[in-house]
């Protein structure tokens, strides 16, 4: 078969090489072909991956590359043109039953950690404060203030907003029926088994267990929990634990709080559409909650709590990589922790109400 | 074992996922020596380090601290580690605490109930020693790179340790704050007659401190000598290391191989 010649530019450069290298490996494939260099003097980065490709393309369809008339600079460099050993990528190819199995393995595995550290940070919070020979690290109260007092504001006014409007909508309804006396002791109800110690602990999920997750996460990647550790101090006494203790302070407290300002916030509603007096309105919520029900939903709102500080902790400890690591840490902490705090709360309503 | 010895690793094996990334390493650091593991980027160095020090836990072999012998999968007690000091590679010093503050760790750690005005004494002298005590109340955000590096230099010997452990001290510094962090080694071991063991690739450290050393190369001791060995060593890989040469290697089936005509 005779040899196609194409003639090759005075230079060959980025621009002109992508459509040159295109018609060489077409006519490559189809029979041997011959590049005549007698005018090429110059070529730039992209001439050596420009010849490499062509011999490869050779190689695979089995026609010869004939390179001709080439001055001894060029001649020397190709001849000299290395052929890059590009490792194979790990490919491991699962199928779904088998990425299932391991995902599942990996959820089991994080699941026993979490209660591992759970049960590590109630041993520290009750044995570490009682023992005189172990040493006491601070930063409790700071942790109350950067996770609980911060967000109050935010947590109030959610709250509040979210009771606004729901007695809001739910007024229109009572009216038609007449049972705007109901409004009060029904609100108050649900604000205290239900919206606050949900909604407090999903904000608190958002702000302070990201802000968790973030901050170990970053020691993690830093090398910092790996120096604690070579001071012999356990990185669940001296990071876990106060932020453990704060949130278990302040979740309920917060929880609460933020209760009473969506009570206040309903208020409004009963005083403009069905002229409840502020008294009235506040005695008919006493009336209406059975004391059980602050317990029930102080201890919803510490399980919460500890939900949120345990897996931000566990994220943010298990963290390996750069910042991209400290990334994933936070947003995966906020997801898991919004999740399980809605499964927990399923499960609560099934054993409580 | 011999009273000299502070440190002794022996056939220590370690792994990831199942790959061996360690292969039977042995070496030992004498009492008031400095010991460096030597090996290109991705060697494995930091990993025996971590493998040292108990930070990962090893597959097999022993580790034996001041005469006292620990399996791979057995962890360090507190009073061994005590003895030891680590120099992370970037210092690693908590960003939410002072210079002070965070010297001051190790000694809160051990004794925790000494008066935090005889803590503040004992850290004053180290960060004079590291010739920092200026940035007593400063924190480690305030500092430059070298300066942190001391800063965790002060923490690593406050107890003053008889094994100092240091990853990669001088990477990343100007050469005349890499050269005073050397003098600053050398100065802490002939004062307080501290073991140190030292991961570095910078060879004018290297020439600076090194008494003994071994050469990773792919997770295998490649040499274990001291450092007039090594500069005389015929081994290609430790002759290109020495002399900052990039290792030849000729092999005509890497080349392409054209068809020129005239």
């Amino acid at each position: 078969m005779q040899s196609k010649t194409i003639i090759l530019p005075e230079s060959l450069t980025a621009e002109n090489s992508r459509v040159l290298l295109q018609n060489c490996r077409k006519a490559l494939q189809r029979g041997p072909l011959l590049l005549d260099g007698k005018s090429l003097k110059y070529m730039d980065y992209s001439g050596d991956a420009f010849f490499a490709l062509l011999a490869d393309t050779s190689e695979k369809s089995g026609y010869k590359l004939t390179l001709a008339h080439f001055n001894d600079d060029i001649k020397f460099h190709l001849q000299h043109l290395k052929k890059p050993k590009i490792p194979p990528k790990n490919k491991v190819n699962q199928n779904f039953l088998e990425r299932l199995g391991e995902n599942t393995i990996l959820v089991a595995r994080s699941v026993a950690k979490i209660f591992v550290l759970l049960n590590t940070c109630i041993y520290w919070s009750l044995y570490g404060h009682f023992d005189k020979g172990k040493s006491k690290f601070g930063g409790t109260a700071k942790q109350i203030n950067r996770l609980g007092a911060e967000a109050m504001g935010i947590c109030f006014l959610m709250v509040a907003l979210i009771c606004f409007t729901m007695a809001l909508q739910s007024s229109f309804m009572l009216k038609a029926v007449g049972g705007g006396s109901y409004l009060a002791s029904g609100l108050g109800y649900l604000i205290f088994a239900e919206i606050s110690p949900l909604l407090t602990t999903i904000i608190l999920a958002g702000r302070s267990g990201s802000s968790i997750a973030a901050e170990i996460a970053n020691m993690s990647v830093c090398e910092e929990v790996k120096a604690i550790k070579a001071m012999a101090i356990s990185p669940v006494q001296y990071l876990v634990v106060p932020r453990f203790i704060a949130m278990t302070i302040c979740t309920p407290i917060l929880s609460f709080c933020a209760g009473i300002a969506g009570c206040l916030a309903g208020f409004l509603i009963a005083f403009f559409f069905f002229d409840i007096s502020f008294a009235n309105y506040f005695q008919e919520i006493r009336d209406g909650i059975p004391p059980i029900l602050f317990l029930k939903s102080t201890v919803k709102a510490v399980v919460f709590g500890w939900l949120i500080t345990m897996i931000s902790c566990h994220k943010g400890l298990t963290a390996v990589g750069g910042a991209d690591a400290v990334g994933h840490a936070t947003t995966s902490s906020v997801v898991i922790s919004i999740s399980s705090i809605i499964v927990a709360d399923c499960a609560f309503s099934f054993a409580f109400y | 074992m011999d009273d000299d010895i502070t440190l002794k690793v022996e056939h220590l094996r370690t792994g990831y996922k199942g790959k061996e990334v360690l292969h039977d390493i042995s070496f030992d650091v004498r009492r008031g020596e400095i010991r460096m593991i030597l090996g290109s980027s991705g060697c494995g160095k930091s990993t025996l380090l971590n493998n040292i020090l108990k930070l990962i836990k090893a597959t097999s072999g022993t580790i034996t601290y001041f005469g006292k012998t620990y399996s791979a999968k057995s962890g360090l007690d507190y009073v061994t580690r005590m003895r030891m000091g680590v120099l992370f590679q970037n210092g690693a010093l908590l960003s939410d605490l002072t210079v002070a503050e965070n010297a001051m760790m190790p000694l809160i750690r051990s004794m925790p109930y000494m008066p935090r005005s005889q803590m503040e004494a004992i850290v004053a002298d180290r960060l004079e020693k590291v010739h920092l005590l200026h940035a007593f109340h400063k924190y480690p955000a305030e500092l430059s790179g070298g300066m942190q590096r001391r800063a965790a230099l002060a923490r690593a010997i406050a107890l003053k340790p008889e094994l100092l452990f240091c990853d990669e001290p001088s990477t990343g510094l100007d050469p005349v704050t890499a050269r005073s962090l050397d003098e600053l080694l050398l100065e802490l071991r002939d004062t307080l007659g501290v073991s140190m063991v030292i991961v570095s690739h910078e060879l004018e450290s290297i020439k600076i401190i090194c008494d003994r050393f071994i050469y990773l190369q792919d997770g295998y001791v490649l040499m274990d000598g001291t450092l007039q060995q090594g500069m005389e060593s015929e081994l290609p890989v430790l002759k290109s290391f020495f002399n900052r040469e990039s290792p030849k290697e000729i092999d005509n089936k890497d080349y392409y191989h054209f068809n020129f005509v005239d």
